[in-house]
């Protein structure tokens, strides 16, 4: 008894010093910190951060998956009022551990810098970026908080065609037209692909570099416009890059085109979002051109296509909204994808039905609070037939695929 | 050859976002924008600015890292929103619809609340007053 009161006593001085120590007093509120932007707080430091998990029942396989898909802290820093600095570090799949880890079994996470970069502010609309940083590309490259799009994964055009989240180390500027209220712009470069990585079948996702060590010459320009206007969003934007990521002496062995855009990629996007009254509608078309995917295959054997491209739509209505106005939503959506990720192959390519992918999804989403989201959905995906050529472990161990097959997911996630 | 396709693939798309930016240059008229400097904690802005039809004005001043839109509610209220990102404070793009982040496409309403996420807290808002010569914005 004696032993249980001093444990009490203890939880309540503890609580008590808690509340009233200096440094709880020292957390900052994004309204305090470093977006307040006033000049009495000229320096601040914040912290903040996402994430999300997700449970995926494969219905054909008759398997699932759980996972804590990603964490991710940001830590920013205003310097001043010119030049604050944004940094995101992510971890993804939850445990990064080796055999020796106490942990007991071996992780199957990453760790990751999303981002890492100094935004210097040349007037209040415009500014520049340099370090490791997302050009705007999509809707997802750049808004890829999970609380912000439907679906418990993010839409799969914006994975396979736009290989989100794609962030590259070099330097971007961003700007408005000041004539025209709602069009802003962005021009970036940055360190280019590397055609090594490509793979048959995720189009050019495994060639992104990521800000580790990029290697090679190769150069990549992104420019982008974006429009505001009434209840409607539009987006333009190109990116062009060289892929090749190794020395000359290695690309010229390999025959390969050096120098900062060879063997280059050219990717666009055009997108269109209308929000209002509780209707959220967004479209996307993308498409990737590889002009030099003959001589990438003659040097790594991936199969790389010439040209990948993809589109969806998607309609969201927030049930909720006549009573909450969005603090508090309910949204039923659905989505319809259509991608070919080998719509033509160079004459040294293997034609695989696979490829040629549509996703139909229908879901909900639920969100008690901003920054909360609790979601639901089913995923129905439809392929081609796999070309038999290209299977090489033979039945019966060769694994089952399914040309329909249909997965249910449940998640939540969280943004503040 | 290869290279020519590149060229020209960059150059379609280089003339396509140019030529789109040029299309919406027809498309609206810019907010008025005043540049002003602040006395003391305060801002004045001449009545003036506020034009026949004219319900918002950007306030820039030198001393503060992002502009002010000022929301002319009535003749004697005004809305003063600092035109910084909630989120990761980003500068924002005002219309005379709504305010946009181009960042992260956070999207708020005259009243400086949130329309659509990421940002979840509402803009800041600065006091302000009336007297015979315009809108007097109150920094602190």
């Amino acid at each position: 008894m004696q032993g249980y009161r001093r444990l009490c006593m203890l939880i309540s001085i503890s609580v008590l010093l808690f509340w009233s120590t200096p440094s709880r007093s020292q957390v900052l509120t994004a309204e305090d910190s470093l977006y307040s932007g006033l000049l009495s707080k000229e320096q601040a430091t914040v912290l903040s951060g996402y994430g999300e998990a997700a449970y995926a029942l494969d219905l054909q396989k008759k398997t699932a998956e759980a996972s804590l898909r990603r964490v991710v802290l940001f830590v920013g820093h205003k310097f001043n009022n010119r030049i604050s600095l944004f940094t995101e570090l992510e971890l993804e799949n939850a445990l990064v551990a080796g055999n020796g880890s106490d942990e007991g079994i071996t992780g199957k996470g990453g760790i990751s810098m999303e981002q890492a970069f100094l935004k210097f502010n040349l007037d209040p609309t415009s500014y520049i970026v340099a370090g490791l940083f997302i050009p705007r590309v999509g809707f997802i490259n750049e808004n890829h908080l999970p609380t912000t799009f439907n679906g418990v994964d993010r839409p799969f055009l914006e994975e396979l065609v736009i290989p989100s989240t794609w962030r590259e180390i070099g330097v971007g500027f961003y700007s408005t037209i000041k004539s025209v209220p709602g069009l802003n712009y962005s021009v970036s470069l940055t360190n280019g692909l590397n055609s090594g990585g490509f793979t048959n079948g995720s189009g050019i996702r495994e060639g992104r570099q990521l800000g580790s060590k990029a290697g090679g010459l190769a150069l990549a320009a992104t420019g982008s416009l974006l429009y505001y206007i009434n209840d409607f969003r539009f987006q333009l934007s190109a990116y062009a890059g060289g892929s090749t990521a190794v020395e000359g002496r290695v690309a010229d062995s390999l025959a390969l085109n050096s120098g900062p855009f060879g063997n280059a990629v050219v990717l666009g996007d055009v997108n269109g979002q209308y929000i209002h009254n509780g209707w959220n509608i967004r479209i996307i078309a993308s498409a990737v051109s590889i002009g030099n995917a003959a001589v990438i295959n003659k040097a790594y054997a991936s199969n790389t296509p010439e040209l990948i491209y993809g589109a969806y739509g998607e309609a969201g209505y927030d049930l909720f909204y006549k009573k909450h106005h969005g603090e508090k939503s309910l949204i039923a959506f659905g989505r319809y994808e259509y991608m070919d990720l080998s719509a033509r192959l160079p004459y040294n390519g293997i034609q695989n039905d696979v490829n040629r992918k549509q996703y139909i999804i229908a879901g909900l989403t639920y969100k008690p609070v901003r920054g909360v989201a609790i979601k639901l959905d089913y995923v129905h995906r439809i392929t081609g037939e796999p070309n038999p050529a290209l299977i090489v472990t033979p039945f019966p161990q060769q694994i089952p695929y399914y040309k329909s097959n249909g997965f249910l997911n449940v998640g939540m996630a969280y943004n503040f | 050859m290869q290279r020519r396709t590149f060229l020209r693939q960059s150059c379609v798309a280089c003339f396509g976002l140019a030529g789109a930016g040029l299309l919406l240059e027809g498309c609206g008229s810019a907010l008025p924008l005043v540049k002003l400097t602040p006395v003391g904690n305060t801002i004045s802005v001449p009545a003036a600015v506020f034009a026949a039809q004219v319900m918002h004005v950007i306030v820039r001043s030198r001393t503060l890292e992002n502009d002010i839109l000022l929301v002319k509610e009535n003749d004697t209220t005004y809305k003063a929103l600092y035109l910084r990102c909630t989120h990761e404070g980003v500068g924002l793009t005002a219309t005379d619809k709504k305010i946009f982040c181009s960042a992260h496409g956070s999207i708020f309403d005259f009243n400086g609340n949130v329309v659509k996420e990421p940002a979840l807290r509402p803009l800041k808002q600065f006091k302000t007053s009336t007297d015979n010569t315009g809108i007097i914005i109150y920094l602190s």
